[in-house]
């Protein structure tokens, strides 16, 4: 998918503020969004869900303008048909993981479900191996059963774009491993593209197709095929500033 | 009606009332950033403090049969609410209202607002986010402001009064019957009336302190 970001916000967080201006685009299925924590990351993800709207500029997923302040365009959130993951999952504390799951198959008022729609949750609960949890509330989950709930009900929608802020950042590294190949299966069975943001190299080395690097709230690198450039001379002459990228 | 039931059903009526209007508000004002803001908390919260007989001033003033709101009732439907029981229900809503609005207040804003954002995400409405995801994340909260609500509504003497009177039978809630039984010397019944209210008020206190100390997470 085409996605093509150029926004700028004023950004206001622990008493300094500074002017997020971000731009880039990616036709591929896997973009890493890295830098610091601050660097305005977190809120570029935000803008592209509509959780948070840019001051200015424009937004399109696959052909679809999601944002331009000049056209005066500025989709809801929840008409985008884009899946977010927050950092802490943000599951609902008061519904099973089952209901959890439903509810995003049915987000409405009194969130019926028709027959097909059960057979889905199913197959989705055995997709992502939490059968056994369909009882469970997310409280008694551990981090990593937490986020395959995150994950199905994000999925189950069959969003255009699958949005994932720090997916490895809150669990012990054992289980990274584990995940990190988990999310790439995955993204095949689903054939869905993703953003994530993420401050760890290794998650560039594994997951970038393209890389988008962040500095204070600037987009300072670009790199629109990573996985071909990685390793050679040009890259580290591009990336001085984070040799451990090279 | 005898003033136990009197007092239960305007308490009961009142409290509903004050729900609505409370929660509905609550969740507006921590929602959304608009003029006037500020000044709607305050207005909303002034019965807490008021004077009740000020409150109950007001209300005859709103709803008087000369009143701004009294007089197109009475011209319209030729209802007045001066010394009716439905009265005594507006003046113990009014008192109570601060109860639920703050307790709702707080309640809203300690509900995780990513489960909001991410709910929609998942494509939810305002209506159902604030149905399916804000409003059961805070009940709690509410119910136990509503608790309070409706003790205070059970008490309810000063606007109550100037609004609806002491009419034996009529009007006369507990509080009125408490006070019209001291006067005229009865005190088996004041020390009947006043173990009632002070029972029901302990319970609720106890319950309302107690669903305040779970919560989710």
């Amino acid at each position: 998918m085409e996605l093509s970001i150029d926004i700028k916000k004023q950004l206001n967080s622990c008493g300094r503020s500074f002017v997020l201006n971000c731009s880039f685009s990616s036709k591929k299925q896997f973009v890493v969004l890295f830098g610091a924590s601050g660097s305005g990351k977190t809120t570029t993800l935000r803008t592209v869900a509509g959780l948070e709207r840019p001051d200015a500029g424009r937004i399109i997923a696959g052909g679809r303008t999601l944002f331009d302040s000049q056209k005066g365009i500025n989709v809801p959130a929840r008409q985008r048909n884009i899946g977010y993951v927050f950092q802490d999952y943000a599951l609902l504390p008061h519904l099973t993981v089952e209901k959890n799951i439903a509810f995003a198959l049915q987000p409405t008022i009194f969130g019926r479900l028709s027959r097909e729609e059960k057979q889905r949750i199913d197959e989705f609960l055995d997709i992502f191996h939490i059968v056994d949890l369909r009882q469970a509330m997310p409280t008694d989950l551990s981090g990593g059963q937490r986020q395959r709930v995150a994950l199905a009900r994000a999925l189950i929608r069959k969003p255009d774009l699958l949005l994932l802020d720090e997916p490895f950042a809150a669990l012990d590294p054992n289980l990274r491993s584990r995940l990190r190949s988990g999310l790439l299966d995955i993204q095949k069975h689903f054939n869905v593209p993703v953003m994530l943001i993420s401050h760890d190299p290794e998650d560039v080395d594994i997951f970038a197709e393209t890389l988008v690097v962040y500095d204070a709230g600037k987009v300072s690198t670009v790199v629109a095929n990573y996985q071909a450039e990685k390793g050679s001379a040009g890259l580290a002459a591009m990336l001085p500033s984070l040799p451990c990228l090279a | 009606m005898t003033p136990l039931l009197l007092t239960l059903k305007v308490a009961l009526l009142a409290t509903a009332g004050a729900m609505v209007v409370g929660v509905t508000a609550a969740f507006l004002l921590s929602r959304g950033k608009f003029w006037g803001r500020d000044l709607a908390e305050v207005v909303l919260s002034l019965p807490l403090v008021l004077p009740p007989t000020v409150l109950g001033y007001y209300l005859l003033v709103l709803i008087g049969r000369h009143g701004i709101f009294g007089r197109w009732l009475h011209e319209t439907f030729n209802i007045s609410l001066i010394f009716t029981w439905q009265g005594a229900v507006l003046a113990a809503m009014v008192v109570s209202l601060p109860l639920v609005f703050k307790s709702a207040g707080a309640a809203f804003a300690s509900v995780n607002k990513q489960c909001e954002e991410a709910a929609a995400t998942l494509g939810a409405s305002g209506m159902t986010v604030f149905l399916r995801v804000s409003l059961p994340l805070a009940w709690r909260g509410i119910l136990a402001g509503s608790m309070m609500a409706f003790a205070r509504a059970m008490g309810e003497f000063g606007a109550t009064l100037m609004v609806a009177g002491n009419l034996p039978g009529r009007t006369q809630t507990l509080s009125m019957a408490v006070y019209d039984a001291v006067q005229g010397g009865d005190y088996q019944q004041a020390n009947y009336l006043v173990l009632v209210i002070t029972v029901v008020s302990t319970i609720i206190l106890y319950g309302s302190g107690k669903l305040l100390q779970t919560s989710w997470r």
